[in-house]
């Protein structure tokens, strides 16, 4: 072996070696601080109660609510189609499907607006570009949807319409009743499992 | 951090531009290399000239040990770069008609690409056929599907399959490659001897 | 005649550069088989359309908004034909010949360069890309379609080259 190829010799038995120390990396990767504060400050983040709404009437798939309080209080009240996912478990490797699927908008919601903006945070740090929160929780949900409120009659047709949808609203959620639908929401949606995200396009 | 286009840091527009570059890039290295002549590529596989297999695996760790730092830089998301799907029987067919190809042809279709851009008349006639072949391809192609799609393993990186870390792999990957530069050095010598 | 190559360790030096600057930028590896492919499938598109949408694997990408020839590694090959000639034009190594092993004809010779190029294009398409795509970017990206493909290729290839050593060798 000649003389000048040894210094590549090392270096490369170096950079080998560096790689076996180097603690390994899970491919997950925490955001920094300037980005989060970037999405934080982006304000599509927020969906409204009404646009939840719609989308659980047209049976929209590509939603999927994720309902962040105890148990005790999902098996009470939740969303129809409603996965129980409590905060302090968020991060329990058994929920990631749920989250690293690209495809769905992932609504994060609670009785307000707290819990769910934690737990947002938490899973935005990860990485997660399609996390949602519904605004003003499940309260606004009981203010806006369950019981609208009348528009004074000058108001402007949108809000009419507006509050035509969400009458129409409560009876799909109530049955027409006024009364809650107490069935068991909570059933479990097949979420595919993704390994990668957004792996680009490539070949020979 | 890259990868720069997937992650819309560099714009689209600009995508055939880089890829221009990229190939001039490319092209100039495998000529310089000696890449532009059969007679030496086809040396590797009777062991008169093994420039392909320095070329080939040197690039490849060079590559591979980039994409670790580089990751671990936080330069790269070495999480969404492409991974070639396996799909075990194709991969295993398809390396062994291309391996044909290599012997009849002397050529594997970048390489051919440099004969080509230098005037070498058979690299023309090479990528001749290589149009031919994957029209064949393409047209037998509804027969073919079945054993296309056989085996599927999804796009799984070496290191899982046999399980060990990516590290240890890249390291043992680096020993085998000093190892068969250092036999082939050998080889190579011996054979030039005896033919004088 | 020939000018002397660059030392092999120093060009893959180079070459994987260029590879780890390929993924930095676009995430993905080399190519050039592809460029092939996109042309063949832009001729077929040409001459009927309809036999291209109705075949199984040119459907898959024709696409009414995306011009078949206007992908990355059309353009990449393309490069690649500029780099090659560029090195060759400075290295003093363009000019119009065969080159072929001491015991064949030209003849020989090209007849078996279109009948290896068929093979790699059959081959290509089955093992979804070749020696660049599949093998080389494969392994630096550690994929295991990668190596399977690189000793496929080389494996079979030294198990051929005993049979077709007339086509090399003194």
């Amino acid at each position: 072996m000649k003389r000048k190829y040894i210094i590549p010799i090392l270096i490369l038995l170096l950079l080998g070696a560096g790689i076996l120390i180097l603690p390994g990396r899970s491919g997950e990767r925490e955001i920094s601080p300037e980005e989060l504060l970037q999405s934080l400050s982006n304000d599509s983040r927020f969906w409204s109660t009404d646009a939840v709404a719609d989308k659980i009437i047209k049976q929209d798939p590509s939603m999927l609510l994720i309902d962040v309080r105890e148990p005790e209080q999902f098996n009470e009240f939740s969303l129809p189609g409603a996965v129980n996912i409590p905060l302090k478990n968020i991060l329990d490797e058994e929920w990631e499907p749920y989250f690293d699927a690209p495809d769905y908008d992932v609504v994060l919601f609670s009785n307000g607006q707290i819990l769910p903006a934690r737990a947002w945070v938490l899973l935005e740090r990860l990485g997660y570009t399609n996390l949602r929160v519904m605004e003003g929780g499940l309260n606004k949900w009981a203010e806006t949807i369950l019981q609208p409120p009348k528009p004074d009659a000058s108001a402007p047709g949108t809000e009419w319409e507006q509050y035509d949808f969400r009458r129409a609203a409560r009876q799909y959620f109530t049955g027409g009743s006024g009364e809650i639908n107490t069935e068991q929401p909570g059933e479990t949606i097949q979420v595919p499992r993704r390994k990668k995200k957004n792996v680009v396009e490539g070949g020979c | 951090m890259g990868p720069l286009i997937p992650q819309g840091i560099i714009g689209s527009q600009w995508d055939l531009v880089i890829a221009l570059l990229i190939g001039i890039a490319f092209g100039f290295v495998l000529e310089s290399a000696g890449f532009s002549s059969s007679r030496k590529l086809a040396g590797v596989f009777y062991g008169y000239d093994f420039t392909v297999l320095r070329v080939f695996f040197t690039a490849a760790i060079t590559a591979a040990i980039g994409l670790v730092y580089f990751d671990h830089a936080g330069w790269m998301d070495l999480s969404i770069i492409y991974v070639n799907p396996t799909f075990v029987s194709s991969a295993l067919t398809g390396g062994a008609i291309m391996g044909l190809g290599f012997i009849l042809g002397g050529y594997c279709p970048g390489t051919s690409f440099c004969g080509v851009a230098i005037g070498k008349i058979d690299a023309m006639f090479f990528t001749i056929g290589m149009f031919l072949g994957i029209f064949i391809f393409s047209e037998i192609f509804p027969w073919l599907e079945g054993f296309y799609l056989q085996r599927p393993l999804g796009p799984v990186k070496i290191y899982e399959t046999l399980g060990i870390s990516s590290g240890l792999f890249i390291f043992l990957l680096i020993l085998v490659a000093l190892a068969a530069f250092i036999v082939t050095d050998r080889v190579e010598k011996n054979i030039h001897k005896n033919k004088k | 005649m020939n000018r002397k190559y660059m030392n092999p360790y120093l060009a893959g030096f180079l070459l994987g550069l260029v590879l780890l600057l390929t993924f930095y930028i676009t995430g993905r590896g080399l190519g050039a088989s592809g460029a092939v492919k996109s042309t063949v499938i832009f001729a077929v598109d040409k001459i009927s359309h309809q036999h291209a949408q109705e075949s199984g694997y040119y459907s898959q990408f024709i696409s009414d908004d995306a011009h078949p020839l206007n992908t990355w590694l059309v353009f990449e090959v393309l490069g690649v034909l500029a780099g090659a000639f560029l090195s060759g034009a400075i290295a003093g190594r363009l000019n119009f010949k065969v080159e072929h092993g001491p015991r064949i004809t030209s003849r020989t010779r090209l007849a078996m360069a279109v009948l290896g190029g068929l093979m790699f294009g059959l081959g290509s398409q089955l093992g979804r890309g070749c020696t660049s795509g599949a093998a080389l970017s494969g392994m630096a990206s550690l994929s295991l379609a990668g190596f399977i493909t690189m000793l496929a290729i080389f494996g079979s290839g030294y198990v051929y080259a005993y049979f077709f050593r007339k086509l090399w060798l003194k």
